[in-house]
């Protein structure tokens, strides 16, 4: 617990001294983490990929040929063609951008709000926290199908255009995941708050804001990167269900949830590996990456680790 | 304690209230009802539709809708399901148990296995087991899950024929007793096995995580300087500490005990409520909808309770106010 | 968090065959199947498709017997009829899906039948009449017909089935009040405690009569009336009582070949033969319906864990993996409705028709159709089943040909302008269409791409949004749509009165032209079959002309069934359901 009360006293400093900040040398650590490295390389590789990589293909956006309908990769369509005949890796990269936005996006609203309220909760108790917390049991509890399918409608007679729904989109997942966030980061912040270096912060007379941001939240981090890896995993899939939900992207405009989520049958999963290997492969390591990066980022900021 | 459990139970007063409204809200906004469907019907009449639609109250105001229908539940009458023209109790009843018995079995394997693998990844942590489990675990996370589904029925019903190919029970069984149970769990083998796997992975990443932070504590450290051994230093000073967060996650899966598994149920072709309910959603069972959705509230707000109970017991430091 | 947002994920994935075949049967009177031997005769009337080569279609046979499953072999006394899960609905009079509908075909009968070319046949009815006036229906039970209880079917038991469909407080999908039965109303509406209209003139015989009469109400009268045992289902009925009748949906009894011995929720249903069956007792011994799901319906059959399923999807992966496992006979049909665009004739731009042609021949339709069904499915011109006699003679009709100069000639004439931006304008408005599509629904998938790129090259901007399913259809029943792509299940009749008549109960477009009104309302009234046809070509040749909706195919049905049964009767306007005692196990 103590090291709590150092943690605290190292940031109170942070502001004071800038030559060789905690910051810095929390940046430092992180660098000598080779897996957070690694991380950080193969996430802007996936950004690259799917943000400029589409320029360097030689093949029409959304094309269809029906005469080439799944082909399996060969020289002109390296990954093969899907089953209108397009080229299924230029559709992976252009899915990127759907993908790794919506991912990243959401992904940071439910750290934001789960965490915030959370800590709010947590922090105030008493009424504050049992306003917060049943409200995220009605949330919780109830089906988010037909929320969506009522929005979708909603959206629709507003003629909101389709093509512009992607950015909503992101705040919607974000805004149905944050509740089992809240509650991890509520008990945490109810046994941190009872803990030494709290009541040294009452001692120092600091404001609520302040210990919340400053002290609580940052000692909660651990959990917020797991749930923040998760998010992004499930906010990457989640996106597809709320394109058919007319939330999302519209056909043709790819995202990989979509591109997996099509080849959902026997026949296409046996003998058609290419439509959903890479797709699923680019999750996968849009995933890995941001959690070793989360990982490496925790342990740079544990002033007790010395790696 | 026995306060805070009243207070709680008081406070839920106006979160069921609420949820009622919010759940009552969100169906009827929900564009369509069960009979939107039949108008495509080419005997169908507008006139027609209009008189099935008065015969389900459909045309009252909504204040009116709302009150008729908590009015019933109140008394234990959840109303009578569209879709299978049966009262919703016995719609839940039959296929919520199914779901359960898939469930429970889950969640029993799933923090056995997740505590020793997420536990064993913490003590080892950048090991190579450790990144194998870590790649294993985001695997299951990036591929939908009915991919994993289709790759055992593949295996393990279609080709080796071990296991049958979904349903719960084999095709014209009549078997009873100890036989049918036997029955029944090579039914349920594989979705187990699937469900178990893909919900592992988030419980692995909290035990993981938790451990990690309790094994470099302070009170940790002494114990291991007072030469206590490693074995009971981890089991008995760090994974208690470790769990305390986990009680709130833990209570989060409760009410999915009950909520059924959408996927895993429709590929092997499990009769569970999850199915039956994702019916009626698509097709507006609007009365079996709102008293199940009802029905998880409840549940829900049961479990964190519990969760706020336990967690005051498991962590002293707590002071339930 | 990751069980709840994976789940949801996938529902509307998994869901998407379900919410295809509800939007495409949803009728109660739909038909599926069609005739082998037309089929071969349609066949040579097709083209070669423009985007690929065409498909076999029509009977498959199985072209090894030996491999059929050991498993399925052993059932020496059983067949395993794979469906998609019943909702345990079993009573015509109340059911929703088709699903429901082969067990209730199992057990219950109708009180006339209908032929492979529409024509009405006798069900338990042996013979019928109609007065000289045409408004009295007379109707003569077989002596033969029993209920499995061993009792006679009787008038007393139709007349009761009238009752309760007109009943107050009936709330199922037959909409008997089409029949307009005199007095019909009054029992409904008023006071009456019994339908005027409806006499027992003996016990086999029962008379109606109606207000007024057109060419549907005799199939309203008999073809849609299953006859259920008033002994059984009629205990306490009294007017606006139906409990008694509701609390048997379970528990259902009548004369069909199979009794019901139990229902398990989401896995099965298991019959028994009827013994004592009235037109001789069926060849199987028990009869399961299993529930399958689309995943593992080919599967199923390959394990010999089902016979026959009459869920699957007809396209090439499918059809080709039923092919390979050797002993598996397939029977193609093609599908009694068909698919295609609604354009909204409320609004200016779609009111001229030369605009509604346009987008007729500036969609590569071919393509389309192609790219969603490899082939299982036929380009159409005009919106009738190619199988019903109502289907009007070709070589009058025009074809739309994917033609995109054509389209922009017609769009040119009338007035929308291409300007600088590549856009075509009228009175300053850019030419832009709102497509509404339900999701998830494999024909917009290929649609959209295609139509956008189709409509661009006319100067037309096509902006897709995508709706569940039941949201599109609730923006057309109110009118809000502009464009949307739908399917549509045909009844027995050829009529469309319902669909392109000013007043037409499903017609949410509001197309209207009054040549055409007229026309309908003669071919309604007209009782002889030719010429009805004669009318009805008249309509079909100026719908051809005016694109009330643009037409898009018509798609296959498939019954698929292991060689080790024989004596499916498969007929285009009757579920296999209805001839389970023809089947054998060889």
């Amino acid at each position: 617990m103590s090291q709590n009360l150092a943690n605290v006293q190292v940031k109170v400093r942070t502001k004071k001294v800038k030559s060789d900040s905690p910051w810095r040398s929390a940046f430092r650590r992180l660098f000598k983490n080779k897996m957070a490295v690694a991380g950080v390389v193969v996430l802007a590789f996936m950004f690259l990929f799917s943000f400029i990589g589409p320029y360097f293909s030689s093949h029409l956006d959304a094309k269809i040929t029906v005469r080439n309908a799944n082909l399996p990769p060969n020289e002109t369509h390296w990954l093969g063609t899907d089953k209108l005949g397009r080229d299924v890796l230029l559709r992976t990269m252009e899915a990127g951008r759907v993908s790794l936005l919506v991912g990243v996006v959401a992904a940071s609203i439910i750290v934001l709000i789960g965490g915030t309220l959370g800590a709010i909760a947590g922090y105030y108790g008493r009424f504050v926290d049992s306003v917060i917390m049943r409200f995220a049991d009605i949330l919780y509890a109830i089906p988010t199908l037909p929320i969506l399918v009522a929005l979708g409608a909603i959206l629709s007679d507003l003629k909101f255009p389709p093509d512009k729904r992607i950015y909503l989109v992101m705040f919607i997942v974000g805004m149905i995941a944050w509740m089992s966030l809240s509650r991890l980061v509520r008990s945490q912040v109810l046994s941190l708050k009872e803990q030494e270096f709290m009541l040294a912060n009452e001692v120092l007379g600091l404001r609520d804001r302040r210990k919340i941001f400053r002290h609580l939240l940052p000692n909660t981090v651990p959990i917020i990167i797991v749930a923040a890896t998760l998010g992004v995993a499930n906010s990457i899939l989640l996106e597809s269900t709320l394109s058919f939900l007319g939330l999302g992207v519209v056909p043709p405009t790819p995202s990989w949830g979509q591109m997996i989520s099509a080849a959902n049958n026997m026949i296409d999963f046996q003998n058609r590996p290419w439509l959903w290997v890479p797709p699923g492969i680019c999750i996968l390591l849009t995933v890995v990456s941001i959690n070793f990066i989360g990982d490496g980022l925790r342990d740079a900021f544990d002033p007790k680790q010395k790696r | 304690m026995k306060q805070l459990l009243i207070r709680r139970l008081i406070q839920s007063i106006p979160t069921l209230i609420g949820a009622s409204i919010l759940v009552f809200l969100v169906f009827t906004l929900a564009p369509g009802d069960f009979l939107t469907q039949m108008s495509a019907d080419a005997n169908m009449t507008q006139e027609r539709i209009d008189e099935i639609r008065a015969l389900h109250g459909l045309d009252q105001p909504l204040y009116k809708q709302y009150l008729t229908w908590i009015g019933n539940l109140l008394t234990g009458n959840f109303g009578e399901s569209v879709l299978h023209r049966q009262p919703v109790t016995s719609v839940i009843h039959i296929f919520m148990w199914n779901s359960f018995l898939i469930a429970i079995i889950v969640l029993v394997l799933q923090w056995m296995i997740a505590s020793i693998v997420g536990i064993l990844a913490a003590l080892r942590q950048y090991s190579i087991y450790d990144s194998a489990v870590t790649l294993l675990v985001f695997m299951a996370m990036s591929f939908p899950s009915f991919f994993l589904g289709l790759l055992m029925l593949k295996f393990f019903a279609v080709d080796y024929q071990i296991f049958p190919l979904g349903g719960m029970r084999s095709t014209g069984s009549t078997l009873s007793g100890w036989a049918d149970f036997w029955d029944v769990m090579k039914h349920l083998a594989l979705p187990v096995i699937v469900l178990t796997m893909l919900n592992i992975g988030s419980v692995t990443r909290y035990f993981r995580t938790n451990m990690l932070e309790v094994i470099r504590q302070d009170y940790v450290r002494t114990a291991r300087a007072k030469g206590l051994k490693e074995r009971v230093v981890i089991f008995k000073h760090a994974l208690r500490n470790a769990l305390l967060p986990l009680i709130t996650l833990f209570a989060l899966e409760i009410p999915g005990l009950f909520s059924g598994a959408i996927i895993t149920e429709r590929i092997f072709n499990w009769p569970g409520i999850g199915r039956v309910v994702l019916d009626g959603i698509f097709q507006r069972d609007y009365p079996l909808l709102m008293g199940f959705t009802m029905l998880l509230v409840v549940l829900t707000i049961v479990a964190n309770i519990l969760a706020d109970l336990m967690y005051g017991v498991a962590d002293p430091r707590v002071r339930n106010r | 968090m990751k069980k709840r947002s994976i789940s949801l994920f996938i529902c509307s994935l998994l869901t998407g065959a379900l919410l295809l075949s509800a939007c495409t049967q949803p009728a109660a009177q739909q038909t599926e199947q069609s005739q082998q031997e037309q089929n071969q005769q349609g066949q040579s009337q097709q083209e070669q498709n423009q985007a690929g080569e065409k498909k076999e279609l029509g009977f498959i046979k199985a072209t090894d017997p030996s491999k059929v499953p050991e498993s399925a072999k052993k059932r020496t006394d059983t067949m395993v009829l794979g469906i998609t899960d019943p909702q345990g609905i079993f009573n015509f009079w109340f059911y929703n899906t088709i699903y429901d509908r082969y067990v209730i075909e199992a057990v219950t009968e109708r009180l006339l039948s209908v032929a492979k070319d529409a024509s009405v046949i006798p069900g338990l009815a042996e013979k019928w009449e109609v007065s000289e006036d045409g408004l009295t229906y007379s109707f003569y039970i077989d002596k033969r017909a029993k209920f499995s209880d061993g009792k006679p079917v009787t008038a007393e038991d139709v007349s009761f089935a009238y009752h309760v469909l007109l009943d107050p407080k009936y709330d199922g999908r037959t909409n008997l009040s089409k029949a307009k039965i005199k007095g019909g109303e009054a029992y409904k509406n008023g006071n009456a405690s019994s339908i005027e209209g409806v006499k027992i003139i003996d016990p086999q015989t029962i008379q109606v009569q109606v207000e007024e009469a057109n060419a549907t109400t005799l199939l309203l009268l008999g073809a849609e009336i299953f006859v259920l045992p008033k002994h059984y289902y009629g205990q306490n009925y009294a007017k606006g009582n139906l409990a008694h009748v509701k609390s048997l949906h379970q528990k259902p009894m009548g004369s069909g070949p199979y009794i019901l011995k139990e229902f398990i929720p989401g896995q099965e249903v298991r019959l028994v033969a009827n013994e004592n069956y009235w037109k001789g007792a069926p060849k199987v011994k028990n009869l399961i319906f299993k529930s399958t799901t689309d995943e593992t319906q080919i599967q199923s059959l390959k394990t010999g864990a089902t016979d026959f399923d009459a869920s699957i999807t007809v396209n090439a992966d499918n059809v080709e993996a039923l092919k390979e496992l050797g002993f598996v006979n397939l029977d193609m049909l093609l599908n009694n409705g068909y698919g295609y665009i609604a354009i909204n004739h409320k609004l200016p731009k779609f009111q001229d028709k030369r605009v509604r042609q346009a987008l007729m021949y500036g969609l590569n339709r071919e393509e389309v159709v192609y790219a969603y069904s490899q082939g299982y499915a036929e380009v159409i011109d005009v919106p009738q089943s190619k199988l019903s006699w109502g289907y009007p003679d070709e070589s009058k009709l025009t074809k739309y040909t994917y033609d995109p100069e054509k389209a922009k000639q017609l769009l040119e004439e009338a007035g929308w302008k291409l300007e600088g931006d590549g856009y075509r304008y009228k009175d300053g408005k850019r030419f832009t269409i709102q497509f509404s599509a339900s999701t998830p629904n494999e024909v917009n998938d290929a649609l959209i791409p295609i139509a956008v790129e189709n409509y661009k090259e006319l100067g037309i901007e096509f902006i897709a949004e995508q709706l569940e399913f039941n949201a599109v259809i609730d923006k057309r029943d109110k009118g809000e749509h502009e464009m949307a792509f739908l399917a549509m299940g045909l009844s027995t009749d050829p009529d469309p009165y319902g669909l392109f008549h000013t007043n037409g109960g499903s017609n949410k477009d509001s197309y209207s032209n009054p040549k055409v009104d007229e026309l309908l309302e003669a071919g309604l009234k007209e009782f002889d079959q030719a010429k009805r046809k004669a009318i009805y070509q008249e309509a079909y040749e100026i719908i051809n002309d005016e694109i009330p909706v643009v037409f898009m195919y018509q798609r296959y049905n498939l019954n698929a069934y292991s060689s080790r049964l024989s004596g499916f009767v498969i007929s285009p306007y009757k579920y296999f359901s209805e001839s389970l005692n023809e089947i054998q196990i060889n």
